[in-house]
C-alpha cells in the first residue's frame, strides 16, 4: 500500500508543479497593437524641421514639420492600418481612416520660435488605436 | 513332572474346548451387527470406540451389545454416546456434531478482528481512494483552466486589433486567471487532503498489522487425543484432556 501511494503522490505533486507557472497575462505588453505596448517603437520619427514658407520670395509662414516611419515589420503580416495623428498643441486630430480627404501634410503653422510642438502618432486598426508615440520639435527657424 | 490333579485339569480343559468347537454358535458365539455412521461434518470425523480404538471408517461391524462412541471432528465438540448393536441388523446413526465453545469464541474473536481490520484498512483506503479521484477531477479542472489561459496567451500574441487586446486584458484574461486560481486552490486543498488521508491510511495499515490475530486452539481435540504437545510461537505446552463418561 505504502509503495503504491508514493508514486501516486509524487506524480500528483509533479503534475501540480507543471501548472504552477503563473502566466501573468494581464501584464503582457509585447504585442505592438497593445495600447500598453513597450517594445521597439512602432512609429519612428524619421526627421523634423522648422521651415520658413516663402510666397513670391516673401516669407509668409514658419512651420514645424515631422516625418515618421511605421515599422510594419513589427506588425503581423497583412495587418491593415491607418495613421491617426493628434496635434497636441492645438488639439487637432487627423484620422486618415475617414472617408473625407485628409491632407498628407499637417504642419504646425505660424510657430513661435523656441516653443515645443508635439505630435501624437497612433495606428488605427479595426477602429481602435494603438499606443501613442509622441514626438516634439522645438521651433527653431 | 506332572501331578495327577494337574493332568485331570488339562484333560477337562481339552474336553471343554472340543465341546465348544463342535457344538456350534448356539452355545458360545456372539452375532454381530453393522453400524453405518452419517455424521455432520461429512469429513474429518474421528471416533473412539469403547474408549480404545480411534477410527474414521463410516461403516463398521460390531458384536451385538452396547458400545461406547466418542465422536469428534475439527472445530466440533466431542459427543459421547452408547449404541446397542443388534445381532444381524444394520443400524444407521445420524449425528450432527455441534461446534465447540472454543471455536465459537474463536469465530466471534475472528469476526471482531476482521471487522476491526476492515475498519482500519478498507475504510481509510476507500476514503483515500475517493480523495484521490476527487483530486484527479480537480486536477483536470485546473488543467482546463490553465489551458484556457494558454489559449489567451496565444490570442494575445495574435490579436488583430488594439480593441481585441483591451477586451482580452481587461475582461477575458482576468476572468480566466480567477478561474485558474480557484481551480488551483481547490486542487491544492484536495491534494493536501489526499496526502493526509494517505498518511492516516499508512499509519492504520502499520498499526493494524501489529494487532494479534486470533488463533484457534482446538481444546476438544486435546480432550479427544489425550495428552498432547502443543507447540506455538513462544515455545509449547503439554496439554492433557480427561474424559469421564458419567452414563457408565
Amino acid at each position: 500500500m505504502k509503495r503504491a501511494l508514493i508514486p501516486v503522490l509524487l506524480s500528483a505533486l509533479c503534475l501540480a508543479g507543471c501548472l504552477k507557472t503563473d502566466l501573468d497575462l494581464a501584464n503582457r505588453t509585447s504585442n505592438p497593437l497593445d495600447p500598453d505596448y513597450d517594445g521597439p517603437t512602432l512609429i519612428e520619427l524619421a526627421s523634423d524641421t522648422t521651415r520658413i514658407v516663402y510666397v513670391g520670395g516673401i516669407p509668409t509662414d514658419t512651420v514645424v514639420e515631422q516625418q515618421v516611419h511605421v515599422r510594419t515589420d513589427l506588425l503581423a503580416p497583412g495587418t491593415d492600418y491607418t495613421l491617426y495623428v493628434t496635434l497636441v498643441n492645438t488639439g487637432e486630430i487627423f484620422d486618415y481612416s475617414g472617408s473625407g480627404m485628409v491632407p498628407i501634410e499637417r504642419p504646425y503653422h505660424h510657430v513661435v520660435p523656441g516653443v515645443s510642438y508635439c505630435y501624437d502618432y497612433q495606428l488605427k486598426v479595426q477602429f481602435s488605436l494603438t499606443k501613442i508615440d509622441r514626438y516634439c520639435t522645438v521651433a527653431n527657424p | 513332572m506332572i501331578s495327577k490333579n494337574t493332568t485331570i485339569s488339562l484333560v477337562f480343559y481339552c474336553l471343554e474346548s472340543l465341546v465348544a468347537l463342535f457344538s456350534g454358535p448356539s452355545l458360545f458365539a456372539q452375532t454381530s451387527g453393522k453400524l453405518r455412521l452419517q455424521i455432520d461434518p461429512a469429513s474429518g470425523v474421528s471416533y473412539k470406540l469403547d474408549h480404545k480404538y480411534i477410527m474414521q471408517q463410516p461403516e463398521l461391524e460390531l458384536l451385538e451389545g452396547a458400545h461406547h462412541f466418542s465422536f469428534w471432528a475439527p472445530q466440533r465438540k466431542i459427543v459421547d454416546t452408547t449404541i446397542t448393536i443388534m445381532g444381524g441388523a444394520i443400524a444407521t446413526l445420524q449425528l450432527r456434531l455441534p461446534y465447540s465453545t472454543e471455536y465459537l469464541v474463536y469465530q466471534r474473536d475472528m469476526k471482531t478482528y476482521l471487522k476491526n481490520l476492515s475498519v482500519m484498512r478498507q475504510v481509510p483506503s476507500a476514503i483515500t481512494g475517493c480523495a484521490l479521484v476527487f483530486t484527479g477531477i480537480k486536477y483536470v479542472n485546473m488543467k482546463k483552466a490553465h489551458d484556457r489561459l494558454e489559449a489567451d496567451a496565444t490570442a494575445y500574441d495574435k490579436a488583430p486589433s488594439p480593441y481585441a487586446i483591451t477586451v482580452l486584458k481587461e475582461q477575458t484574461i482576468p476572468a480566466h486567471t480567477e478561474e485558474f486560481k480557484k481551480a488551483r486552490t481547490a486542487f491544492d486543498i484536495s491534494a493536501g487532503a489526499t496526502v493526509l488521508f494517505a498518511g492516516i491510511t499508512t499509519y492504520l495499515f502499520i498499526h493494524s498489522a501489529k494487532a494479534p490475530k486470533p488463533v484457534f486452539h482446538d481444546a476438544e481435540k486435546v480432550r479427544f487425543d489425550g495428552l498432547t504437545w502443543m507447540p506455538d510461537a513462544t515455545g509449547g505446552a503439554w496439554t492433557g484432556g480427561l474424559t469421564w463418561n458419567f452414563t457408565r
